[in-house]
């Protein structure tokens, strides 16, 4: 048992101590790497630019969908019965040849 | 003694370990609140400067489908409208040709033309139509004016121009130093018709 043996095992506990200082630093550093990166995606023209070419096709779809319903009540209205079609002219006609 | 020696010598380890593991502890912890700041500030730039583009680009294409649809809709709309106006045309070419059973040609025009003289407030009157109305009208003259002024209550002159003016039929009617002038053609009438009708033909049609 000697005070040498005990400096020794002083200097291993600093030297655990330091190499976790170490590996902190790296993980930090990993860790500001990742921020910066993910900083930076959002911030990137193509981010937005595929963000809204997703908003683009959804939206597309979305559209079709609402020119569907229109379409299909546009021939409703092409479909206009004979009777409605006679009643309107008959309405017309006497409009324009009642002569005061 | 020996014994006591280990002991301080596995203290001495286990401190340099427990400093090692919070020093790690400590790193693991900030290098998370790194991340989550940069997710933080990543989703404000998407929420604030991102998200507003998209809306914008959702709206747009959205609004120009609503548009575009309304526009087919008012599109088929006036197409079916305008089916019945032109209709209405055809009868009234029928009309004037005489071969519409409903109505009597020959009638309406006395009307039409008393119709005229009252809003003109004349009685002397010079009178142009389509080609077919002014032959008869020519050669029917005498009796017209008769029929006229039994129903108007004073005398009616009328003077029929040589010239046809383009109508499906009707009159066009002026007083004698043209400073006053009627149209009353059927289309002309058929276009004001049209104009306050609309609605409601809109309304047999669509209802």
């Amino acid at each position: 048992m000697s005070a040498k043996e005990l400096i020794e095992e002083e200097k291993k506990a600093m030297t655990m101590a330091e190499q976790a200082k170490g590996t902190a630093e790296k993980m930090i550093s990993e860790a500001n790497e990742k921020a910066k990166e993910i900083v930076n995606r959002v911030t990137k023209r193509e981010f937005l630019e595929s963000r809204i070419r997703e908003e683009e096709e959804r939206s597309q779809t979305e559209a079709e969908a609402i020119m569907k319903t229109y379409l299909a009540e546009a021939a409703k209205i092409k479909q206009v019965q004979e009777d409605q079609l006679q009643r309107a002219v008959n309405l017309v006609l006497m409009e324009v040849l009642k002569v005061g | 003694m020996d014994s006591s020696f280990e002991v301080i010598k596995s203290r001495i380890l286990a401190k340099g370990q427990q400093e090692a593991e919070k020093i790690i502890a400590e790193a693991q912890k900030k290098a998370e609140e790194i991340v989550a700041t940069a997710q933080r500030t990543s989703d404000e730039i998407v929420t604030e400067k991102i998200m507003p583009q998209i809306a914008i680009t959702r709206r747009r294409i959205l609004a120009s489908a609503r548009l575009k649809g309304r526009t087919l809709m008012l599109q088929t709309k006036n197409e079916a409208i305008d089916k019945v106006f032109k209709l209405c045309e055809e009868r009234l070419r029928n009309v004037a040709a005489g071969t519409d059973r409903q109505h009597n040609y020959q009638e309406l025009l006395i009307k039409l033309l008393c119709e005229a003289a009252r809003r003109l407030e004349e009685h002397n009157l010079v009178i142009t139509s389509d080609q077919n109305t002014l032959t008869y009208l020519k050669n029917n003259t005498k009796q017209i004016e008769a029929t006229m002024t039994k129903n108007l209550g004073s005398q009616v002159n009328l003077k029929i121009e040589n010239s046809p003016y383009d109508c499906i039929g009707g009159v066009v009617v002026r007083n004698s130093n043209s400073t006053k002038t009627f149209y009353n053609t059927l289309d002309g009438r058929l276009l004001t018709i049209k104009q306050t009708l609309t609605g409601r033909v809109a309304d047999i049609l669509f209802t």
